[in-house]
C-alpha cells in the first residue's frame, strides 16, 4: 500500500506545497497565527451546533460546579503521562497577556496561569470557578463580589499570592504602561473601581450595569500575570523562565518558535471532584510544526500524541495510516467560524449604495466557492454572528447564493441591483490563500457586467487598508464575529472599540442592544436578542454577505476530557482534567 | 597577504550598510506596520494606535528613523522586535546557530555530492553513469526545494515511519539528535546546488583532461586517481570553489522555506514571521547579520584559491 501512494506523492506534494504557501500567507498573527487562520478577538469559548439561543453568561450567585466525566465516575482515570500537542503557531511573546493571536494563551499559556473564573471544557459556555471559587451579583448587575479559593497561595515560584496581585492584573489591561499594548480589554473598561474586601475576597464595581461581566471574566485571555515578574522584567516578560503562573501546569522548558513543555503543578489549587488534586497528566508539551505533512508524519511516528483538533484536513485525515486501529482517532465535521466574507466598504463608493452590497449580495455563487474546496470540506453558510443566534439553517433556505436552481433568477436580481447601484467595477483585495474564491467571485460578477479587479496582499496589509478604509471591498477581517454579543458590540461600538469593517448595524439593533447590555440574564433580555436576531436576519444580513466554514475534526480516542466543541481551539487549554488512557503512545503512570 | 584580508573585511562595512538601507527603505513601502499587527485583533481604538506609534517611533520622519537605525547599527544595536518584545540582536543569537548549522551542512553535503558526481560523469563521459547523473542533476534543478522537503518528509514517515525529532537540540548539545533533525533538511536545502556544481565539476574536469600536463602525468605511468584527484580535479576545482562561494548565499536564502516546512528555530524562520508581522528592525537586522555572514564566506573562498592554486598571491 505505502509503495503504491508513491505514484500519488507528486499530487500530495503540490497541495501540501500550496497549503504551506497559504498558511504562511497568513501567518502574519501566528499562528499564525496563524500561521494561521485569522486569530479571533475578544473569544467567548464554544458553543453548540446548531447554535442556540444562549445567553452568553449565567449571572448566578452559585457557582457551575466541574462537570464530572463519565470516566470520572467510574473511577477509570489512569494519572500521569506525558501529552505532547502539536499546534500550527507559536505566540510571539512570553507575555501572552499582550498578544492578541488565539495560540497565545489557549493553546501554550493558558495552562500556566489561571482566570478569575473560567469557561467550562466541556461546553464553552457554563462557567466554573477559577481562582475565584463562588461569586454573587449584586447592586443591578453593577458589584461583582469574587470568593478567592482558600487553596490558592502561592505562584509557581513560591512567591505568595494576594488578592492584590489580581488587582494588579486587571489595572494593566485597563491602563497598559507606555508601549505595552493590552489588546483584550474587553469589558474591564467598565470597571469604576476595586476592592480587596479581605484576605479572600475581591469586589468589582462596574460603572454600569453588566451582567455579563461575569462571561469576561471566565475569558481565557484574561490570564492573571504576576505583578512581581512584571514589576521585575519593566512590565513584561522576557523569559520563558519568567511564565510563573498559578495554573494547573509550570513551564520547565521552551525553545523560541517549536515548544514549551510543562509540567505538573504539585501545588495547584483546584481539585478534581473526587477530591484528588488536578491535573491527572504529569507533563504536557506544546509543539509547533507549520508544515501539515510534517505534522502528519510526526503523528504517524508517534513522536505526539495530538494536534489540537481541528488542523487536519480530510485527505490528511485519511492519509493517516491509523495502524493501531480505527478506534485511535474519530474524525469529524463541525462548525468553525473562519472567514470566507467580503467585507464592502459602505463609506465610499460604490458600496456606499446598498444596491451595489445588494448586487454583490445576489451575484456571488456560494455554493460554487464551496464546491470548489471539495464536497467533503463543505461550507455552511451561517449568520454573521455565527453561533451567537440560530439562524444557521435559515440562513441556509433563504440567503441566495446556494441554490444551483435559483441561480437564473438570483442573478437577474444581482443584475438589477448592480444597474440600480451603479455598480460596473470594484477592487477586491483578497489574502493570498483566497485568490482561487476571489476568481470564482470575479466570474461571478462578469456574468451580471461587473468588472472586478482582484487585488492580493497579505494579512497586514489588507487589515491596514480595511482599517485606513483604503478598500472597496475586501476579504478577511472578520475577527469580530467570532466574539460572542458582549464582547462583539464592546469591540464595534465601544468608546474604545476596534475596526468594523463598514459593517455598521441598523440604528434599531443598536437600540436594541444598548437596552439589553444593561439587563441580567432573563426573559426580558432574551427578548431584545430576538429582536436583535430578527433585525439581523432581516435587515442586517441582506446587506453584509457572510459564510463561515466548516472545520474538520480530529479527535484522539486515547485522549480523554479534551473536548471538541465547536469553537474547541479557544477552549479547554488548562489540561486540568484531561488523561490518557492505556492506548497513548506515552500512557498515564496506571498502564 | 593580510593587507589584503583587511582590505576586504572594510569593503564588507558598506555593503552591509548598503543591503540593511535598501531593506530598510524597501520595508517601508509595504501596507501596515507593526502597530497593525500588534492590534489586528481589535480591541484598539485609532488614538491608541497613534499612540503607540508615537512611543514606538513609526511617526517619525523617515529621515530620523533611518537615523537611529544607523547609529545603533554602528553601535552593535540591531534594534528591538516590538512583536516580540525581545532586542533583535539577542533573539538572532538565539536563532544563527540552527540556520548556519543547516546553512554549513547544506553547503558540505552539495560539495560531497557534487565533487564525485561531476568527477564520475567526466571520467565516464557518454556513459550510463553519465546519463543516469545527468538526469538527477536535471531533477534536482528542476524540484523546487520546499517540494522535495515535503516529499522527504512523507516518504520518510509513510516507508519508514520515521519523521525526526519533534523538538530542535542544538548541535552542540547533541550532535547526533541535531542531525537527525537537519538530516533531510540538508537534502531538501543541499540538492540544487549539489546538481549545479556537478555539472560545473564534469565540464571543468573535462575541460582539464584535455591538458597537456594530464597527458604527461598518464605518460609518466602515474595511476588513474592519482591523475585525477591530484593533477586534474586541483586545477578544475578553482571555479568550482567561486560558484560554492555565490551559492552559499543560494542556500542561505532556500533556508527560508526549508526551515519553516521543517519546523528549524533558525532566522528563515524568524525573517518570515517578522515580515509578515512588520517587524522592521528584526528583518533589517538580520538581513545584516546573514549579509556579514555571506561576505565573510566569500573572502574564505576567496583566500581558499591560494591553497588550492599556489601560484595565486594576494597583496
Amino acid at each position: 500500500m505505502q509503495v503504491t501512494a508513491l505514484g500519488k506523492l507528486t499530487w500530495v506534494g503540490i497541495a501540501a506545497a500550496l497549503l504551506m504557501i497559504a498558511t504562511l500567507a497568513c501567518s502574519s498573527a501566528p499562528d499564525s497565527a496563524g500561521t494561521t487562520p485569522a486569530a479571533p478577538a475578544q473569544q467567548q469559548p464554544a458553543a453548540t451546533f446548531p447554535p442556540t439561543i444562549v445567553p452568553p453568561a449565567i449571572a448566578t450567585p452559585a457557582p457551575a460546579e466541574p462537570a464530572t466525566s463519565a470516566a470520572t465516575a467510574s473511577g477509570e482515570i489512569t494519572r500521569g503521562g506525558h501529552l505532547r500537542v502539536i499546534n500550527d503557531g507559536f505566540p510571539p511573546k512570553w507575555d501572552f497577556s499582550q498578544t492578541s493571536t488565539w495560540i497565545s494563551l489557549f493553546h501554550y499559556g493558558g495552562r500556566m496561569y489561571s482566570g478569575l473564573l473560567q469557561f467550562s471544557p466541556r461546553d464553552g459556555i457554563e462557567i466554573w470557578p477559577d481562582m475565584a471559587e463562588s461569586w454573587e451579583i449584586t447592586n443591578n448587575s453593577q458589584t461583582f463580589t469574587f470568593k478567592i479559593d482558600e487553596d490558592l497561595t502561592q505562584w509557581h515560584d513560591g512567591t505568595a499570592f494576594d488578592v492584590d496581585h489580581i488587582i494588579y492584573a486587571i489595572n494593566r489591561w485597563r491602563d497598559p504602561p507606555e508601549g505595552i499594548i493590552q489588546p483584550r480589554v474587553g469589558a474591564f473598561n467598565l470597571i469604576d473601581n476595586m476592592q480587596k474586601v479581605d484576605a479572600h475576597t475581591l469586589e468589582i464595581n462596574l460603572t454600569t450595569p453588566f451582567g455579563d461581566f461575569i462571561a469576561e471574566s471566565a475569558n481565557q485571555w484574561h490570564a492573571m500575570i504576576p505583578q512581581h515578574i512584571l514589576e521585575a522584567n519593566e512590565n513584561t516578560i522576557p523569559r520563558w523562565q519568567d511564565i510563573i503562573g498559578t495554573g494547573p501546569y509550570k513551564v520547565i522548558d521552551a525553545e523560541d518558535g517549536i515548544s514549551v513543555d510543562s509540567e505538573k503543578n504539585m501545588n495547584y489549587f483546584r481539585e478534581s471532584p473526587d477530591g484528588d488534586p488536578y491535573p491527572y497528566l504529569d507533563r504536557v508539551t506544546s509543539i509547533t510544526i507549520v508544515e501539515q505533512q510534517a505534522r502528519i508524519a510526526a503523528l504517524r511516528s508517534k513522536k505526539a500524541d495530538a494536534t489540537k483538533p481541528n488542523n487536519l484536513n480530510h485527505n490528511e485525515y485519511k492519509s493517516m495510516p491509523l495502524g493501531d486501529g480505527p478506534d485511535e482517532a474519530t474524525f469529524d465535521v463541525g462548525p468553525f467560524v473562519d472567514v470566507a466574507s467580503i467585507q464592502l466598504n459602505n463609506q465610499i463608493p460604490p458600496f456606499d449604495n446598498i444596491d451595489a452590497r445588494r448586487a454583490v449580495f445576489y451575484g456571488v455563487y456560494k455554493q460554487g466557492i464551496i464546491d470548489s474546496e471539495g464536497s467533503e470540506n463543505p461550507y455552511y453558510p451561517i449568520s454573521w454572528f455565527s453561533y451567537i443566534f440560530p439562524s444557521s439553517q435559515e440562513i441556509l433556505d433563504t440567503v441566495p447564493g446556494y441554490k444551483a436552481e435559483k441561480r437564473e433568477e438570483e442573478r437577474e436580481m444581482a443584475r438589477q441591483f448592480a444597474e440600480k447601484g451603479g455598480l460596473t467595477e470594484f477592487e477586491l483585495i483578497v489574502v493570498t490563500a483566497r485568490t482561487a474564491h476571489a476568481e470564482l467571485i470575479q466570474a461571478d460578477m462578469a456574468e451580471i457586467g461587473v468588472d472586478v479587479k482582484i487585488t492580493p496582499q497579505d494579512w497586514t496589509a489588507m487589515i491596514a487598508s480595511v482599517e485606513g478604509r483604503r478598500y472597496q471591498a475586501a476579504t478577511g477581517g472578520t475577527a469580530p464575529s467570532y466574539a460572542g454579543v458582549v464582547p462583539l458590540a464592546d469591540i464595534m461600538y465601544s468608546e474604545k472599540g476596534g475596526r468594523n469593517g463598514g459593517w455598521d448595524p441598523p440604528a434599531n439593533y443598536l437600540e436594541a442592544w444598548g437596552n439589553a447590555r444593561t439587563l441580567p440574564a432573563g426573559d426580558e433580555r432574551d427578548a431584545l436578542f430576538s429582536e436583535m436576531h430578527r433585525i439581523m436576519l432581516e435587515e442586517w444580513v441582506p446587506s453584509v454577505p457572510y459564510s463561515a466554514v466548516n472545520q474538520n475534526k480530529f479527535r484522539w480516542n486515547y485522549v480523554h476530557n479534551w473536548d471538541i466543541v465547536a469553537q474547541e481551539i479557544f477552549s479547554n487549554n488548562k489540561f486540568e482534567d484531561v488523561w490518557l488512557d492505556c492506548g497513548a503512545p506515552i500512557p498515564g503512570s496506571g498502564c | 597577504m593580510w593587507k589584503y584580508i583587511i582590505r576586504r573585511l572594510i569593503l564588507i562595512i558598506p555593503t552591509v550598510f548598503l543591503a540593511g538601507t535598501l531593506v530598510f527603505f524597501m520595508l517601508r513601502v509595504l501596507p501596515g506596520d507593526i502597530v497593525s499587527t500588534l492590534t489586528s485583533e481589535g480591541g484598539a481604538t485609532n488614538e491608541s494606535k497613534e499612540k503607540l506609534r508615537e512611543e514606538l517611533g513609526l511617526n517619525d520622519p523617515i529621515v530620523v528613523q533611518y537615523s537611529k537605525w544607523l547609529w545603533g547599527t554602528l553601535n552593535g544595536n540591531l534594534g528591538y522586535s516590538h512583536y516580540q518584545d525581545r532586542f533583535v540582536t539577542q533573539i538572532v543569537k538565539d536563532k544563527i546557530e540552527a540556520t548556519l548549522t543547516l546553512a554549513i551542512f547544506a553547503m558540505v553535503f552539495s560539495l560531497a555530492i557534487a565533487f564525485p558526481m561531476g568527477i564520475i560523469s567526466a571520467v565516464k563521459r557518454g556513459s550510463w553513469w553519465d546519463q543516469g547523473i545527468r538526469i538527477f542533476t536535471a531533477l534536482s534543478l528542476a524540484v523546487p526545494s520546499f517540494w522535495l522537503g515535503i516529499l522527504l518528509i512523507i516518504f520518510a514517515s509513510r516507508v519508514f515511519n520515521w519523521s525526526k525529532p519533534v523538538i530542535y537540540t542544538s548541535f552542540f548539545a547533541d550532535p547526533g539528535s541535531n542531525m537527525a533533525q537537519l538530516f533531510l533538511p540538508i537534502i531538501a536545502t543541499g540538492i540544487t546546488s549539489a546538481a549545479i556544481l556537478s555539472r560545473l565539476v564534469r565540464s571543468m574536469m573535462l575541460e582539464v583532461l584535455r591538458e597537456d600536463y594530464v597527458r604527461t602525468a598518464r605518460a609518466k605511468g602515474l595511476r588513474e586517481f592519482i591523475v585525477i584527484l591530484r593533477h586534474s580535479l586541483r586545477n578544475a576545482s578553482i571555479p568550482v570553489l567561486t560558484m560554492a562561494g555565490y551559492h552559499f548565499g543560494a542556500i542561505l536564502s532556500g533556508v527560508v522555506v526549508i526551515e519553516n516546512v521543517f519546523s528549524i528555530p533558525g532566522l528563515g524562520q524568524q525573517i518570515l514571521v517578522s515580515i509578515f508581522a512588520r517587524d522592521y528592525d528584526m528583518v533589517v537586522g538580520i538581513v545584516v547579520v546573514l549579509t556579514v555572514i555571506l561576505a565573510a564566506w566569500i573572502l574564505i573562498i576567496d583566500l581558499l584559491y591560494s591553497v588550492v592554486d599556489p601560484r595565486i598571491r594576494y597583496s
